[in-house]
Order: C-alpha cells, then sequence, then structure tokens
C-alpha cells in the first residue's frame, strides 16, 4: 500500500516538474523567440521525460515484482550521491557563474537557477548510478 | 569479506529473488552480498544468516585489516 502511494507521488512529482520546464520553456519562446536559453531548457525536460521513464518502470517492475522499493543498501547510497552530488554541486554553481561572466553568454537571469538546479539533478543521478554500480 | 550466501541459498534450492523476499530487501542487494561488494548491517546479516540456517560466523568470513 505504502509502496503503491510512492509509486503515485513518483508520477506527480514528475508530471508536475515536466509541465513546469514545458510552461517555463514555452514562456520563454513566446517572449523572445528561439535562443540559447530555450534550447537549453528544452534539452533539459528532454532528459527530464528521459529520466521520469526510466525511473516510473524500474518502480512499476519493482512493483510488480513485489520488491521494496527501498532498503538499506539503497538507502546508503542515496546518502552517498546525495552528499557526493551536493559537494560537486557548489563547483558546478560557481562554474555556471564564472562561465556566464567570462563567456558572456546571452542567459537570462531567470534562467540561471534553472540551469543550477538542472546540474544538481544530473549530478545526482549521475552519483546514484556511480555508487549503485561501485558497491563498497 | 568473503562470504558463502550463494553456496547455502543453492543448497536450500533459493533463488536470490527468494532469499531476498525472505528478508526483505531488493534482489540486487543480495546480488551484490554474493559478490562481496556489499557489507551487510548486523540485522541484515542476521536475518540471511537466520534464513540460511547458519551463524553470521559461519556465513561471512571476516579479514581482520592490520
Amino acid at each position: 500500500m505504502l509502496n503503491k502511494l510512492r509509486f503515485f507521488l513518483l508520477i506527480i512529482i514528475f508530471v508536475l516538474i515536466i509541465t513546469m520546464f514545458l510552461l517555463w520553456t514555452s514562456m520563454d519562446v513566446l517572449k523572445s523567440g528561439l535562443n540559447t536559453s530555450s534550447i537549453v531548457m528544452f534539452i533539459a525536460t528532454a532528459i527530464l521525460v528521459i529520466f521520469a521513464i526510466y525511473a516510473i518502470r524500474k518502480v512499476r517492475t519493482s512493483l510488480k515484482r513485489g520488491d521494496p522499493l527501498k532498503d538499506e543498501r539503497t538507502r546508503k547510497i542515496e546518502m552517498r550521491a546525495s552528499a557526493f552530488s551536493f559537494y560537486i554541486s557548489i563547483y558546478w554553481l560557481l562554474a555556471l557563474g564564472f562561465s556566464i561572466d567570462y563567456f558572456k553568454l546571452e542567459i537570462p537571469p531567470s534562467s540561471v537557477p534553472g540551469l543550477g538546479i538542472l546540474g544538481m539533478a544530473i549530478f545526482l543521478g549521475f552519483s546514484y548510478w556511480f555508487f549503485s554500480k561501485k558497491g563498497e | 569479506m568473503k562470504n558463502r550466501i550463494k553456496e547455502l541459498r543453492t543448497k536450500y534450492n533459493l533463488t536470490q529473488e527468494e532469499l531476498a523476499r525472505k528478508v526483505g530487501v531488493r534482489r540486487e542487494t543480495i546480488l551484490f552480498l554474493e559478490a562481496g561488494r556489499y557489507n551487510p548491517s548486523l540485522n541484515l546479516a542476521h536475518n540471511v544468516a537466520k534464513t540460511l540456517k547458519t551463524t553470521i560466523d559461519e556465513l561471512f568470513h571476516f579479514q581482520d585489516n592490520k
């Protein structure tokens, strides 16, 4: 029951995030046409959709098999991945700020937090994948 | 840390999935345990040992890190 609730919660969260990204991108395109930031946002949305499909399918398979969605190993991986991605994200945010200034990138200030969050999400996903394959 | 999980699991005709269900973890955790790529908590080690009708000492071979 709790697992099914988590599954539906996961779907709702993904739908909300993807809708928000699509709205944000659409508003950006309508306001200032197709530019670098809108292309980045489109790519981000596409990555999110792919990740959402992968995550939902994985959870659905686990539910069908009757596996718990989380156990002590996955919790350990989550903790390690969160800590690692948080550490890397600090450098990502610094690099993002530096790159915008140094390369004079035409990214609207409203898109910068989005890029920051996207980078953090990608690092978290990558860290989770890395630690889950690495083992101890 | 080496272990005899695979050996005993095969002895009792259990699949990784069945053992995982009995001890309440995901199948991948059993896979990692068998490969010696995951150090279980004392609680999980106890549950696995109990399911495989043995003791933690018999199941896991600890190596001193001196």
